[in-house]
């Protein structure tokens, strides 16, 4: 909603409120203010007369003026074709400055001396106003000749953007704002009275019947005859002030009546909708829940959404039907959207709740019209539908107080409720019964009206009050496994992975290509913003690998990312998961590796996500997804379950994504969270540690010997750890492998001596040979 | 005497000072020659010969030591002194990551509101339209919908515009008192400069008996809040719409880069929008069955909190996982 000052003051007496303490005010009330711009007329422009205007001889399209510039007449060229029309202008006399250097001087056009230059809005700074020269007339006041154009405030105005929050509806409008003003300032609102040009004579109702039923709305029509349709300078000026478009001058006039009084204002030719001189409409409600305007078995306009522009009012039109109506948003909003009916510009005034006192309306564009036009108003007009009744809602001071949680004085109270229109009964010294004015249509409890004394009264003047905290045991499962997951990702900062944040849309056809599983057709996403965002992800891993594959581009070799975020499956059920990128270089050239970069290796890989994810064994197994190399891919294994893998990226998908070596890994979050631990008794004697080297398969994984002695190990209590040391292999061992490991010994009781260790090396060896045929090296 | 005494005080190093304590105090060193004329001495003198000799040797014995010690530590300090290098090459190797900036600035703020006993609580990211807009107030067709560009899914599902669900999925499994907020990813369909099509946001909801919890204790905590957050600002609260909270309001901090005195970041106003809030509006009450309560409720987007604190000017840069943005927060 675009305001401006001037306009403001023909409701309101704003003349001793600065922009300054206005702009605050209009905040301070829930008005948050976009912009203020304060047009300035540069100096020397002063208000002109053409006293006289003839073509130059040596040129199609200028005119040569005389003008009354107040302390002298000059002579001045002028290109613009509707200088012709113009009696006062605005002159840019010598020496005036209308800025970036662009200074007034004499000069010669063609061989015709010329003194200044008459003025179009956008050469001094003001909204575009269609083509050529401004034509000045008295609706900016008396106009002087000679007269700064600056001293005109209506024309060097203040012009305000508001942005309106969507149940602000009545201050759709200038006399809106105004009113809301009227309130914060404590000023009463200025109240008009005119005279419109009627023809007495003829009575609407002659020319005009109007049938209707039950409807949630109410209207107004009046009939007017045409000799000269005129908007002011004025008026020309505000529509381009606060940017409305118009296409003619009725729209002009219809349009800034709107805007001035918020009322929902169309226009009708006369004769297009006529039969034998008369008009006859039907008003009814429509199967689409709307309110329809019917004639000839047309339907001519929606209330407040459309019009059929067949019957639309032009330039042409010599017989205008106007008509003002109010509509209850709600029904409207409702029958629109269900039925997605085509709305206009004016849908977002009814809809939002546009001014119910259409008469305001009506009157406002009589006189509007009237002033610069000569036009005949038929007397009276048809109103048609019952008037709403405002809605009551009871006030309990003491309530009202605590939901703002300061006592403000009872008078306090009445008083900004009255001053924004509500009407007061008292029932006793605590409660009232209100009458909710027709343009507060959104107020409907207590809580409301709580919301129009906090914003008038100042949220600044309420005191603080800190709440009372009730003990009570806060620490949420969700809080658990935020502290946890805060833990994994400061455990990821410090094995130098840098946090991602991606989004959790994917690309479809890049996650099939890819092998992942992709939401069902029937749970998908609908309306995507963009094609490479078209489903949900169902890995991290492709968002990790673009964000990689930027990061080429950025030039970076070390390139380590993880993030942790939400997933889906085919189904769409969401689950957390954590995956990790390391692409290129683990250490870039420099002092510590005598400038040789070192390239990321699995094992290092792995060594840094195990600092991270703690713990876990790695299970051969085939590649997942076409992410994964085939052959140095892993599943990883927690607790004895399955929480997801790491593979080294394919070679292929590198290619695809411009990668250098890159090691992936992607795992279910639950399954990560750290678990209760108790303590196992320390040892106070030596630990002994073994190392066998045993020939088996080749094929034959550590896993399997792992678990074979994991099993073991239960059943011995002086075995403590295991882990492999070394594997070798070359021809004499053929389709065989040696691989070493250290064995870890331990007794809680005693130091162990040599018949100890051997013994449970034997059973180790038993064990071995048994499951695995493997023979002592 | 004294030339014994200068042979070990004239030792340069530990292996000259060796060659001399073999000279001296050796098997058949100088003292022990000495000590072997005791035999010829006559008895009557042995004693005292015998008492000067070993007042003799102590004295060797203590220079001695006196001398190894110090070139023992003139020998420590060579061999550390052998060992020395340009520590100062070695200040470039920093492997450590960061946290992202987004993520950080949400710990900030669960760290507040966790502190003065808040719950976190969370929700799932797909909604349906009764958590997301029904129940907090935005029937079908409001306009304040508008507000909110939604993703839906075919089956009718939609992704959250807000973390407000999470309120109305907290209060149907709770009973008042409640005291939470919910951090979490939101979606809005939009894209372009300064918007995202994901974003985050940390929702916080109070709830206790009717008449226990009004606008002024909403006041109290956004204030203190922001002051944590931003550090000595200025806070205002505008009047506003949203349709879950009456009455509703939006808070201002001034300007953190221009002292309120009007720049591009704020658009010349001095003021910077941060949050959203009010009182709990009854039909959301309404809608989760809770009677006889009152409550306050406020919102707030994480990546804007974020780029006001570290003075990032891209929004989109922070979802794009770009390590040029991330590795400054080292």
């Amino acid at each position: 909603m675009i305001v401006t000052r001037s306009w403001l003051q023909e409701y309101i007496d704003l003349s001793d409120i600065s922009n300054k303490e206005l702009d605050k005010r209009l905040n301070e009330i829930g008005l948050e203010v976009d912009s203020i711009k304060e047009y300035k007329i540069p100096e020397k422009v002063v208000v002109g007369e053409i006293l006289e205007c003839k073509k130059h001889e040596n040129s199609d399209h200028l005119n040569i003026c005389k003008v009354n510039i107040g302390k002298e007449v000059v002579q001045i060229v002028c290109g613009a074709a509707n200088v012709v029309d113009a009696k006062y202008v605005a002159v840019a006399t010598v020496d005036a400055n209308l800025g970036d250097g662009f200074v007034i001087k004499e000069a010669k056009l063609r061989g015709e001396e010329s003194f200044g230059m008459i003025c179009s809005s956008s050469e001094l700074g003001l909204p575009a106003m269609g083509s050529g020269i401004m034509i000045l007339d008295d609706s900016i006041g008396e106009l002087i000749v000679g007269k700064e154009l600056n001293e005109y405030e209506k024309v060097a105005d203040t012009v305000i953007e508001i942005e309106l929050t969507a149940n602000r509806g009545d201050c759709l409008s200038i006399h809106g704002v105004a009113r809301d003003l009227a309130a914060a300032f404590k000023k009463d609102l200025k109240v008009e009275h005119f005279e419109v040009n009627k023809r007495t004579l003829i009575g609407v109702a002659k020319e005009l019947s109007v049938t209707s039923s039950d409807i949630p709305a109410h209207l107004s029509y009046s009939i007017c005859e045409i000799k000269e349709f005129k908007s002011s300078f004025l008026q020309d000026l505000r529509i381009a002030f606060v940017n409305i478009d118009t296409k003619d001058t009725i729209d002009t006039l219809i349009r800034y009546t709107i805007h001035s009084s918020g009322v929902i204002l169309r226009a009708y030719d006369f004769d297009k909708l006529s039969s034998d001189g008369k008009v006859k409409l039907t008003i009814k409600k429509s199967q689409n829940s709307t309110v329809e305007v019917i004639c000839k078995e047309s339907v001519v306009s929606i209330v407040g959404v459309n019009q059929n522009s067949e019957f639309k009012a032009t330039k042409e039109s010599k017989k205008l039907l106007i008509e003002a109506s109010y509509i209850e948003p709600d029904y409207l909003i409702e029958g629109v959207s269900s039925n997605k009916l085509d709305s206009d510009e004016l849908y977002y005034n009814s809809s939002r709740g546009s001014e119910p006192n259409i008469e305001f309306g009506l009157n406002r564009l009589q006189k509007n019209i009237c002033s610069y036009s000569q036009v005949l108003f038929s007397s009276g007009e048809v109103k048609i539908g019952e008037k709403l009744e405002p809605k009551k809602i009871a006030l309990n001071i003491d309530e009202l107080n605590a939901i703002i949680g300061n006592n403000i004085a009872r008078s306090e109270i009445v008083n900004i409720l009255k001053s924004l229109g509500f009407k007061l009964n008292k029932v006793d010294e605590n409660s009232y019964a209100v009458t909710i004015p027709l343009h507060f249509h959104d107020i409907k409890n207590l809580q409301d009206l709580a919301e129009e004394v906090l914003r008038i009264y100042g949220i600044d003047n309420i005191e603080s009050v800190h709440s009372t905290i009730v003990e009570k045991n806060r620490i949420t499962d969700t809080y658990k496994r935020y502290k946890a997951l805060r833990d994994i990702r400061e455990n990821g900062v410090g094995a130098g992975y840098y946090e991602a944040l991606t989004y959790v849309f994917a690309n479809k056809e890049l996650l099939q290509k890819y092998g992942f599983e992709v939401v069902n057709e029937n749970k998908e996403l609908l309306n995507p913003i963009v094609k490479e965002l078209n489903t949900l992800r169902t890995t991290i891993l492709v968002n990790l690998l673009e964000a990689a594959s930027r990061n080429v581009k950025y030039g970076k070799k070390s390139i380590a990312l993880f993030e942790i975020g939400t997933v889906f499956n085919s189904n769409r059920e969401e689950s957390q998961k954590a995956a990790f990128i390391f692409s290129g270089e683990e250490q870039r050239a420099s002092i510590v590796n005598s400038a040789k970069a070192k390239t990321i290796t699995i094992e290092n890989f792995i060594k840094s996500i195990g600092s991270i994810l703690g713990e876990f064994e790695i299970i051969e197994c085939e590649a997942k997804n076409a992410l994964m190399h085939p052959y140095i891919s892993g599943e990883i294994v927690k607790n004895g379950k399955s929480i997801g893998y790491l593979a080294k990226l394919h070679p292929s998908v590198a290619k695809d994504f411009d990668l250098k070596d890159t090691f992936i890994a992607e795992v279910d979050l639950d399954a990560i969270l750290p678990k209760h631990i108790m303590a196992k008794d320390l040892s106070n004697f030596q630990a002994v540690n073994k190392d066998l080297s045993v020939v088996i398969d080749k094929d034959l994984t550590f896993y399997n010997i792992a678990k074979a002695l994991q099993e073991f190990k239960e059943s011995e209590a002086l075995l403590k750890e295991f882990y492999p040391l070394d594997i070798y292999s070359d021809e004499s061992l053929g389709d065989k492998k040696s691989l070493t490991i250290r064995f870890t010994l331990q007794s809680n009781e005693k130091t162990l001596i040599d018949s100890d260790i051997e013994a449970v090396i034997n059973k180790i060896l038993d064990t071995l040979k048994t499951k695995f045929n493997a023979e002592l090296r | 005497m004294e030339a014994l005494k200068s042979k070990i005080t004239d030792c340069a190093n530990l292996e000259e000072l060796e060659v001399v304590r073999v000279e001296i105090f050796g098997k058949k060193g100088i003292l022990a020659a000495e000590f072997a004329k005791l035999k010829d001495i006559p008895p009557a003198e042995k004693k005292d010969f015998a008492k000067s000799m070993n007042e003799k040797k102590v004295e060797l014995q203590n220079i001695f030591d006196a001398k190894k010690l110090e070139l023992e530590a003139i020998a420590l300090q060579k061999e550390l002194e052998s060992q020395k290098i340009d520590i100062s090459l070695y200040g470039y190797e920093n492997n450590k990551g960061a946290l992202h900036p987004v993520k950080d600035t949400m710990d900030k703020i669960i760290d507040y509101f966790a502190t003065l006993n808040f719950s976190v609580e969370s929700g799932p990211l797909v909604e349906n339209d009764f958590n997301n807009f029904e129940a907090l107030n935005l029937p079908k067709n409001h306009p304040a919908r508008e507000m909110q560009d939604t993703f839906f899914f075919a089956d009718g599902n939609l992704l959250r515009t807000h973390t407000s669900p999470v309120q109305i999925r907290t209060m149907q499994n709770q009973k008042p008192p409640i005291r939470m907020i919910a951090p979490g990813a939101v979606f809005r369909r939009d894209y372009d400069l300064t918007h995202t099509p994901m974003f985050h946001q940390v929702e916080g909801l109070l709830v206790g008996k009717k008449g226990e919890v009004s606008f002024a204790n909403l006041k109290a905590i956004l204030e203190d809040f922001l002051h944590y957050m931003f550090g000595d600002v200025k806070v205002r609260f505008r009047p506003s719409f949203f349709p879950f909270t009456e009455p509703s309001t939006e808070v201002d901090i001034s300007c953190i880069f221009c002292k309120g005195d009007g720049c591009r970041v704020c658009s010349h106003t001095g003021w910077l929008e941060v949050l959203g809030s009010g009182v709990v509006d009854p039909n959301v009450f309404k809608a989760v069955g809770y009677e006889n309560v009152s409550g306050y409720a406020f919102g707030l987007g994480v990546e804007r909190f974020a780029m006001l604190l570290h003075g990032i000017g891209d929004l989109r840069s922070m979802f794009e996982g770009d390590i040029r943005l991330l590795e400054q927060f080292k």
